[in-house]
């Protein structure tokens, strides 16, 4: 959690002063960060990228770890990428959330083929990819890029940064999610929400000013491709199917010209050194781009010792990426299905990422839909500056209040069965949040625990599908086969992170775990980086979690307060004492600096104000069922 | 926090099998206008949990109602009549005697990678399930409230009927897209 600002307490800050928040894009190839700057009118609300001190808007998504443990992040990393390529990480998305039981699929990865490491003790373990300064994962590299996209919105905004949207691609799974969050965690970022790339990009395009419409995001990046179908109705974005590739992107194209140019040269992969692969991976990505306005590229290339000349034209080039760009259609066409639409149904096709630039793909894009695709705000900006928007809109600086993002999880959500069959509780593309349980009962006579196995995915098998997490169900009273009814609930939250609980329905008997795949980090490794990576003395760490804590206790007492100020009629007046107490107890604890009293209070005052918080809500409701104007019902 | 079971008066409208597809959802996002977890960021940590819950509801709410299946399954369960998926069998021969042809034609027009002999299966089917609806519309109204009735059972097997009907629309539905794709 990130250092909020603190107005003094009780006193609340003047309507008229904007809460310092921004959008984050984590790109697999760059990174941005946008904010939105206000001048206090609905028509002044504008929507920016953050240059970094030397006025460039994309950080590159590099990170390079040195022994002296100086790190480079960004373009100096970038730099030292073909020099240095084992301690240089790049590309480190396509791990997020990621096992080495999908090591398969990282084989083409350039930079981490050559030194994964990994836990030899646990073939789940997480990637941990090896460098100079020790072992580093995905979610620490990811943590770095966050780290200084935080210092280019701070330099600029000056002071701290109160929240921040951070976007995930539509089809990351629960695994890949909840990494995010953890290095946003790892970074001292405070995360309102993560919300989907293209719907980030919808909010962009201010779409939701239009016409009730259905639009269609075509998302091709350099790792990821998503396809998402949104119903846009006064101002509420909902989301009606989406699909997508987690690892297909504009880097494919990359490693399909160098694959093409080494046969080309009759030269082996395994030949060349890494930095000599990287550099010639850059080589093909320039060609690439260069390919998007020219018909015909000359590339030298400099390969065992040798300079080679090789041509390229658009149309050889086109066929190289055909399948890959057939692929991204083919999953266009399914969600079409998904969501029983055909291409007629879409009013606009919006493109993002820096890969649409590409002329095949918007060629085949126009050809599905019938229509030109729209590409006028950038691509490689649009999903931040949607995230900035939504950012805005959380916190409640933005004027337009309707703006409301409804989204779904990309995969279903199950738990397996006798014979290693997948009973699917959650279905893809279920809106979120959802919560929703089945009964499940024993399989053998006197059958006192049930191992509970959380899987995503949309095959029947158990293998075909991505294991998120075990976790056993004990105490379940001995009684014939099928007897018992054990109810197992599935909950996915806002930001698409699941929970699952169990409970045997005769005895109560409970168990429930937040998911945490195993190849994703535990608390304790979290708190553990989180203590390494302040640099200050351990007086200087406490000091730090101290001020966090404090920060949110005064959020807390602030938000009972605003809450009390409107309701307070709906408690007794013994209640009330109460929570007045519990408020008068934590402030003046909060001046202890006694870690452990602070959060003793802030606890105590949750607890307390469970009931309230509930009888507001049913208030709420009822006022919702009385058919009054709902803007009025909660402020 | 009270969460209203009954998906009819949450969504403000009459309880009846037949819904205005439009007012459900003009009535869904007003809802989660208001109550979805993003209104709540910066509220107590208690009611941010309560929306999360409040929101949930109300998209399980919108699925039950828009689904005609999950819909009837409602309507009845309101009126105290729970549909055992496990054990109920449907008892109708001619009825049964049409799905196993349904299922022959189509798995017949699947190996032949007949697409419009699947969408003329298609649209039968969707025909006979939209007259099963049409005729479980008409007898709920009939239905007096927890009292156990042949017309319960009917009701039940009606639904059951659907069941089938919508599985194997499905089904074709897929197999035609595989088939186009």
């Amino acid at each position: 959690m990130a250092i909020l600002q603190i107005s003094e307490p009780g006193q609340s800050p003047l309507p008229h002063q904007f809460k310092k928040v921004i959008g984050i894009d984590l790109g697999t190839t760059n990174s941005l960060v946008a904010t939105v700057t206000h001048d206090g009118s609905r028509e002044g609300e504008f929507p920016a990228v953050i240059n970094d001190a030397e006025g460039r808007a994309m950080l590159p998504s590099v990170v390079h770890y040195a022994s002296d443990g100086a790190d480079f992040v960004g373009h100096q990393a970038l730099i030292l990428a073909a020099e240095d390529p084992y301690n240089t990480l790049a590309s480190f998305k396509r791990l997020m959330g990621r096992s080495i039981d999908d090591i398969d699929d990282l084989q083409q990865f350039n930079v981490v083929e050559h030194n994964v490491a990994t836990e030899p003790a646990d073939a789940a373990a997480i990637i941990r990819l090896a460098t100079e300064a020790g072992h580093i994962t995905p979610i620490e590299a990811s943590a770095e890029i966050l780290s200084s996209l935080l210092a280019i919105a701070q330099a600029r905004l000056g002071g701290s940064i109160e929240g921040a949207v951070i976007t995930v691609p539509a089809y990351f799974d629960d695994a890949q999610r909840q990494a995010t969050k953890d290095a946003a965690h790892l970074a001292g970022v405070n995360l309102l929400r993560l919300i989907n790339e293209p719907t980030a990009a919808a909010v962009a395009y201010g779409l939701d000013k239009a016409d009730d419409r259905t639009v269609v995001i075509y998302d091709l990046g350099g790792g990821t491709f998503d396809v998402s179908i949104l119903q846009l109705s006064d101002g509420v974005f909902e989301v009606m199917a989406t699909a997508g590739n987690s690892s297909l992107g504009g880097d494919d194209f990359d490693s399909a010209i160098l694959k093409w140019a080494l046969t080309e040269i009759q030269c082996l992969v395994d030949d060349l050194s890494p930095a000599e692969y990287r550099g010639l991976l850059a080589h093909a990505r320039q060609i690439k781009e260069k390919l998007t306005d020219c018909e015909v590229e000359t590339i030298d290339f400099f390969c065992a010792n040798k300079n080679h000349q090789l041509e390229l034209s658009r149309d050889q080039f086109n066929d190289l990426i055909m399948p890959l760009v057939n692929n991204t259609v083919d999953v266009c066409r399914s969600s079409l299905h998904d969501a029983n639409l055909t291409p007629s149904d879409i009013a606009d096709v919006v493109l993002v990422g820096g890969s649409t630039r590409v002329p095949l793909v918007q060629q085949r894009v126009e050809a599905l839909f019938q229509q030109p695709p729209k590409i006028d705000v950038d691509p490689d900006q649009v999903v931040a500056l949607g995230a900035a928007i939504q950012a805005d809109t959380l916190i409640g600086n933005s004027t337009n209040a309707n703006l409301l993002l409804l989204d779904v999880t990309p995969l279903s959500l199950g738990i397996e069965t006798m014979g290693g069959l997948v009973e699917k509780i959650i279905h893809r593309n279920t809106s979120i949040p959802s919560s929703r349980a089945q009964e499940f009962t024993t399989y053998k006579d006197g059958q006192t625990a049930l191992a509970l196995h959380v899987l995503q995915g949309e095959r029947d098998l158990v293998a075909d599908c991505r294991s998120l997490a075990r976790f056993e169900l004990r105490g379940i009273p001995p009684m014939v086969a099928g007897a018992a009814r054990i109810e197992v609930t599935f909950k996915v939250d806002a930001d698409g992170l699941l929970e699952v609980s169990a409970q045997e329905m005769t005895t109560g008997a409970e168990a429930n775990i937040q998911v945490k795949p195993s190849y994703g980090l535990a608390e304790n490794e979290i708190a553990d980086m989180l203590k390494a990576s302040y640099s200050h003395a351990q007086q200087d760490r406490d000091a730090r979690m101290l001020a966090e804590q404090k920060v949110e206790a005064i959020g807390l007492v602030e938000a009972v307060k605003a809450a009390l100020l409107l309701d307070a009629d709906l408690l007794d007046k013994q209640q009330l004492a109460k929570i007045n107490n519990c408020i008068d107890i934590l402030l003046s604890d909060i001046d202890t600096d006694d870690s452990a009293i602070i959060s003793q209070s802030v606890a105590s005052l949750g607890r307390e104000t469970e009931e309230f918080a509930a009888l507001r809500m049913d208030q709420s409701i009822r006022k919702a069922l009385q058919g009054k104007n709902l803007d009025d019902v909660v402020e | 926090m009270k969460l209203e079971k009954n998906f009819f008066k949450l969504f403000d409208l009459p309880q009846q099998f037949n819904t205005d597809a439009i007012a459900v959802k003009r009535r869904f996002r007003e809802l989660q206008r208001n109550f979805h977890p993003d209104r709540y960021i910066g509220k107590s940590p208690q009611e941010q949990r309560l929306a999360v819950q409040l929101s949930a509801h109300i998209n399980t709410a919108l699925t039950t109602l828009t689904d005609p299946v999950l819909r009837a399954e409602h309507l009845l369960s309101l009126q105290g009549i729970e549909i055992d998926h496990q054990h109920s069998t449907i008892k109708d021969n001619a009825f049964l005697f049409q799905q196993m042809q349904f299922r022959e034609a189509l798995e017949q027009a699947s190996i032949e990678k007949d697409i419009s002999a699947l969408t003329v299966i298609l649209a039968e089917v969707d025909d006979d399930f939209q007259a099963c609806q049409t005729s479980f519309a008409h007898q709920i109204t009939g239905l007096e409230s927890h009292q156990p009735s042949s017309l319960g059972d009917r009701l039940c097997s009606e639904v059951g009927k659907m069941h089938f009907y919508q599985n194997l629309s499905h089904e074709i539905n897929a197999t035609i897209h595989s088939l186009s794709a």
